[in-house]
């Protein structure tokens, strides 16, 4: 079983810290907002900042399950494909190299400050782990399970069906986690260079009006979209990966040849 | 060095017919390995008649299992021909059906999507290759196990469903490389014994592979005896007893003399290998 407490102790600590270094130094609220300030101002602002969430809640589902999408859908092209593999495999990890911001910027400087290039921002964040994964997953095939299909007669389609990409589901998950996590900082980030809404925005707003205790509470909805992200992504794995939870034992592994 | 021998009256059954099914004819297959061709098998000939079941009994690394992976498709002699029916079916993959020396059985498949598996593969609906499967593991003795997850099971149940999920698979020949090698002992002689049962229901064609002397005496009509590597046919051998067979044939005095004389000419093909390496 999680052990939820020592974290939680360690984070009750902290806060019980923060509030008696507020309170005995004295720094003004406005410089650095105590714990009780940053509850208090988010029981205030909170239709504000749930708005602002909820904006940002689509955005980031959207592009991340089209960002899966395309992950998986290149992962199973460039595994049957090893032309496809060569000539695009270099230009992916490329296109991990160029700085998001910088990407952020140009992409709302050509698609203006509507949806889609946050959508499309997510999306180059997201693909890329859920590919890597996922291809690693679709290369790892049991060689036994793999003979197997090859002696009965399984044709190429067959074989990815039904042995492949079943395989790779583990590793696509935890492709999934990373690209899950990884979301929420890109719409933050989307929204921040070019957003008129979004909890970004609102956390930008805040800071440029000197309400400290506002961006706090932004941060505090940031990681918890975080951890709904990552909670979500491991409950979709646990529904598709449950055979593999208690029977990775003896008996599945096959052997190093054909 | 190949002597073919007939011990005692040979047993007509009614499957030792000439109806030859399946021929190996001089095949020879090497392996590239750090840059070197390695020879595995060196001319082997042999061949298993529609409805017999024949054992290929040989060391470890003789290349039993290769001579399957020749069989399936998977990989090409260098030199001889693989008849099946009359007709050379080497590089052909998916006309016999094939039960693996570890099950392989896939582990996100419950017991009787796996024993579905090869239907599947074959174009048949799922829901009529499931009721199949349902009621052929019924059949084999898994009955309340079709659910189940391979990993539930214990190793003697999932070589049944194993061997189910090769039976499915409508082929004349059946392959099985070393069903039972993982089981203990006790287990293993009550998968002896239930395989026979299953098999004397349809009599298939069946090749056979192990290094247990007394699991090819039990099992089959014939046996051929490999030597190591570069691995040659040593002896072809008829095995007399008649069938239903049962465990009490372990204990007749020409089973044992058999078992001896088996035994005699795998240590010396043992021996002749370890010549080799000094
Ligand atoms: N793909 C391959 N590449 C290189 N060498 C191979 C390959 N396949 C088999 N061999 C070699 O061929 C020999 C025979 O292998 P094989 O698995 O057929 O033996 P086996 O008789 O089935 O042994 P066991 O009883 O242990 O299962 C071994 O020495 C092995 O190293
Ligand atoms: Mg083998």
């Amino acid at each position: 079983m999680y052990k939820w407490w020592p974290p939680a102790l360690v984070i009750t600590a902290l806060v019980i810290g923060w509030q008696a270094a507020v309170d005995l130094s004295g720094v003004e609220k406005w410089h650095v907002p105590s714990p009780i300030d940053v509850a208090q101002e988010s029981m205030k602002s909170y239709p504000q900042v749930l708005a602002h969430t909820w904006i940002t809640v689509k955005v980031m589902l959207t592009g991340t399950a089209i960002g899966i999408a395309i992950g998986i859908a290149g992962a199973l092209l460039l595994h049957i494909s090893p032309f496809l593999n060569r000539a695009f495999y270099p230009l992916m990890i490329l296109s991990q190299n160029i700085p998001i911001i910088v990407l952020s910027m140009l992409l709302i400087f050509w698609f203006g400050f509507g949806l889609t290039p946050k959508i499309v921002i997510i999306v180059l964040v997201c693909f890329f782990p859920v590919l890597v994964a996922t291809m690693n997953g679709l290369a790892q095939a049991d060689r036994a399970m793999r003979s197997y299909m090859l002696m009965t007669g399984a044709s190429r389609l067959q074989l990815l069906l039904k042995l492949e990409l079943p395989y790779s589901l583990p590793y696509l998950f935890a492709g999934v986690k990373i690209a899950a996590t990884y979301s929420v900082m890109g719409a933050v980030i989307a929204e921040w260079v070019g957003g008129s809404q979004g909890i970004g925005k609102y956390m930008m707003m805040s800071y440029a009006s000197f309400r400290m205790d506002r961006v706090f509470v932004s941060v505090i909805v940031i990681i918890v979209l975080s951890l709904l992200m990552v909670g979500l992504s491991r409950l979709l794995e646990w529904r598709f990966t449950r055979w593999k939870t208690h029977s990775l034992h003896a008996g599945t592994e096959g052997g190093s040849r054909p | 060095m190949k002597n073919t021998q007939n011990t005692g009256e040979v047993n007509e059954t009614p499957s030792s017919s000439d109806n030859i099914k399946l021929q190996f004819e001089d095949i020879v297959k090497s392996f590239r390995e750090d840059g070197n061709d390695t020879r595995v098998l060196d001319g082997i000939d042999l061949h298993v008649r529609e409805g017999e079941f024949v054992s290929i009994l040989g060391p470890s690394g003789s290349g039993k299992s290769t001579l399957f992976l020749l069989l399936g498709g998977l990989y090409r002699p260098d030199h001889g021909r693989i008849m099946l029916d009359g007709r050379d079916i080497a590089g052909k993959r998916g006309l016999v059906s094939y039960m693996p020396q570890d099950s392989a059985m896939f582990p996100w498949r419950t017991v009787e999507q796996n024993a579905a598996l090869p239907l599947q593969l074959d174009g048949v609906p799922a829901r009529t290759a499931l009721s199949m499967a349902r009621s052929a593991l019924q059949k084999a003795g898994l009955e309340g196990y079709e659910r189940s997850l391979p990993h539930q099971l214990s190793g003697g149940m999932q070589q049944r469903a194993a061997f189910v999920r090769a039976l499915l698979g409508r082929r004349d020949v059946m392959c099985l490389d070393e069903p039972f090698a993982a089981l203990d002992a006790l287990t293993r002689q009550e998968m002896q014994h239930w395989l026979l049962n299953q098999w004397e229901q349809e009599r298939r064609t069946v090749l056979f592979v192990t290094h247990s002397i007394e699991e090819a005496l039990y099992l089959s009509d014939r046996l051929y005896v490999l030597s190591a590597k570069p691995t040659q046919v040593l002896q072809e051998i008829a095995v007399p007893f008649p069938r239903p067979r049962d465990r009490r044939l372990l204990l007749e005095p020409q089973f044992a003399a058999l078992r001896g004389q088996l035994y005699e000419l795998l240590l010396s093909a043992k021996e002749e290998e370890g010549a080799r390496h000094d």
